[in-house]
């Protein structure tokens, strides 16, 4: 680089080289700059350059932690003292995000990651987060031969903070931690409907520590993510609720929220008698499900989504098919229709043809063949759908609307996907098809790692 | 989709916007590229845009530079109002793909820059309110400071060390958690 050289030899270009542009910037650019780093420690570290960078970073608008991948990652211990000691240090009085991420590499020694480190963090975006509060904490990942020292399997019981002014919480506290309601059930409640009249965004990863009811009620809430186990009964009123995520078995729940527009719902069943939404239309923008076993009933809830998203995979057993083929009789009318196949190397192409006999209307379509490992070494199981005698009768659709189709297939051999599509495209009478794309990669879909959930 | 406002949006392109440099050289625009700034784009909503927007903290030299950008990525943002928003997953069609990554090597080229300009450039995107050249910009420098050492940040910068030995030893310690 030009200007990273001695510049006394290079008079001609002495102002460009040696001038200290970057100091000269505003604290807002800098901010802007900083904030690109990701990186609260990385941040921090500019602290020392010079005494007009001492200060900038401590009024930094987000603190990150755990997004670091340019130093290697901390051990533990001195990720927890950078939290503490960035916490210590913040000057502003108010922040607009606090996100902690903490490290899987970090949970060799999740024992110091307890109750006593976590809690004056909450109580820090209690204080002073106006936009976006984030904890996660994943899942505990140890060595098959070095068992968890006993100590680490203790429970560690934390209480919700009521962020006054905080658009946007997001906790996801895996394995041992527990989140204590106080009185019985009613913290929830009580949080969301009084303690943070702001919230338009509510994430809950985590596991009660007595099973408990949950009820929701908020004038704000636009987003919810539900995923708190140990749920015996939910009950969410929310007026302006416009998507709703739910992770989690529930047994029963009521719903209402009659600007609902996306529901996902990975929750394993859903049965009207029990989840019952009272208000919601029938139409929405998305609909989610995961598995179609048991949730016909919630197919058939709708008569209309713009986009509808199905994961499949069919379970191993005789009659299995059968009933899937039964349970996804009825789908609603939708324009958009993503499916998403756990491929099991041949015999699809029967599935998808009568999916889309189902989904006549639907202008796109993109089918993901997912190869899950297991699912690869049958390679033709009795009940597969290729010997069933109907498969192989099943006759071609007319997909009057159709005009552009995605196949893409993760993991699995060009001639397994050239067999699908060759299975399945003749027999699709598709007149006004404008577009078809198929993509081959070697890599499964990434979950996605992204923070914010819709 | 057929949107009702493509007649206006037409309109709003014939539309022309002259902006005046710190060293008084002006520059024709369509409207929709100069509405990539904000700055602008309020200028134009108050009326106040006959006879020219000076900009007095923006020399014609840094001005060029940025027009060509808002050219670009005007072009960019029509693309997109004009493809069917309600198939949210760009990457699924081949033309969005392409045309993304062509944008993305203008950008790349884009950058090529001096430091001088470089920091110019943020800047004028700050002046003039333009969020992706801003964010452009500043993650140039960003990834640029990433995984360096302060040392290596203040040659890089010509970043004086005002400090004395003790107190950069004292700044040190109380942000040990950050070097770690």
């Amino acid at each position: 680089m030009d200007q990273d050289r001695p510049c006394r030899r290079r008079r001609r270009h002495r102002r460009q080289s040696c001038e200290d542009y970057i100091s000269g910037l505003p604290d807002e650019l800098l901010h802007s700059i900083l904030l690109r780093l990701g990186s609260a420690r990385a941040a921090a570290r500019t602290s020392v350059l010079s005494r007009r960078w001492r200060p900038v970073w401590t009024y930094l608008p987000e603190l990150v932690f755990g997004n670091d991948d340019t130093l290697p990652p901390p051990a533990p211990a001195s990720f927890l003292d950078a939290v503490d000691g960035a916490l210590a240090a913040y000057a502003a009085p108010t922040l607009e995000a606090l996100i902690v991420i903490v490290p899987t590499a970090g949970n060799n020694g999740i024992n110091v990651l307890a109750r006593r480190v976590v809690a004056p963090w909450l109580r820090f975006a209690a204080e002073r987060v106006v936009g976006e509060v984030v904890l996660l904490v994943p899942a505990l990942r140890t060595s098959l031969y070095k068992p968890w020292p006993e100590v680490d399997r203790k429970e560690v019981v934390l209480e919700l903070p009521a962020c006054e002014r905080a658009k946007a919480i997001a906790l996801r506290l895996k394995h041992h931690w527990r989140l204590r309601l106080r009185p019985a059930g009613s913290e929830v409640t009580a949080l969301v409907c009084t303690r943070c009249p702001c919230l338009r965004n509510l994430r809950l990863y985590i596991t009660l520590v007595h099973a408990s009811d949950i009820s929701i009620r908020s004038g704000s809430l636009r987003s919810l993510s539900f995923c708190v186990r140990k749920t015996r009964r939910l009950e969410v009123v929310a007026p302006r609720l416009e998507n709703l995520f739910l992770g989690d078995n529930i047994d029963a729940a009521r719903f209402s929220a009659p600007k609902l527009e996306r529901l996902v719902w990975n929750s394993g069943f859903y049965d009207p008698q029990r989840h019952r939404f009272d208000d919601i239309g029938r139409r929405l923008w998305l609909l989610d499900v995961d598995g179609c076993f048991i949730l016909a009933q919630l197919m058939r809830r709708f008569d209309e989504v713009d986009e509808f998203k199905l994961g499949i995979s069919i379970p191993g057993g005789n009659g299995a098919y059968k009933i899937f083929l039964d349970e996804t009789n009825m789908m609603p009318k939708c324009k958009i229709l993503r499916i998403a196949l756990r491929w099991n190397k041949h015999g699809l192409a029967p599935v998808m043809l009568h999916l889309l006999r189902n989904c006549r209307s639907t202008k796109k379509l993109s089918i993901q063949l997912v190869d899950y490992c297991g699912y690869s070494s049958y390679l033709c199981w009795s009940y597969c759908p290729c010997r069933l005698e109907e498969s192989r009768r099943a006759k071609g659709v007319a997909l009057n609307s159709l005009e552009e189709v995605e196949i893409t297939s993760h993991k699995s051999s060009q001639e397994e996907l050239l067999e699908f599509v060759e299975q399945l495209l003749p027999r699709c009478n598709a007149a006004v098809l404008k577009k078809l794309v198929i993509n081959y990669t070697t890599f499964f879909p990434l979950a996605r790692t992204k923070v914010r959930f819709f | 989709m057929a949107s009702a406002g493509s007649g206006d949006e037409k309109a709003a392109a014939a539309a022309m916007i002259t902006l005046i440099s710190s060293d008084n050289e002006k520059f024709e625009v369509t409207e929709a590229t100069a509405t990539l700034s904000q700055t602008i784009r309020h200028m134009i909503e108050d009326g106040c845009t006959d006879g020219g927007v000076p900009l007095p903290n923006v020399t014609s030299k840094i001005l060029a530079r940025v027009i060509e950008y808002c050219k670009k990525h005007a072009t960019a943002a029509a693309g997109e109002e004009g493809s069917s928003s309600s198939f949210s997953d760009a990457a699924f069609l081949e033309v969005d793909r392409a045309f993304l990554e062509e944008l993305e090597e203008f950008d790349d080229a884009f950058l090529e820059v001096d430091r001088a300009t470089l920091f110019d450039l943020i800047l004028a995107a700050n002046y003039l309110d333009i969020k992706g050249l801003l964010n452009l910009t500043c993650q140039k420098v960003a990834d640029s400071v990433k995984g360096k050492t302060p040392e290596q940040i203040r040659e890089m910068y010509n970043i004086v060390n005002d400090l004395t030995p003790e107190e950069e030893a004292e700044i040190r310690r109380e942000t040990q958690w950050a070097f770690e």
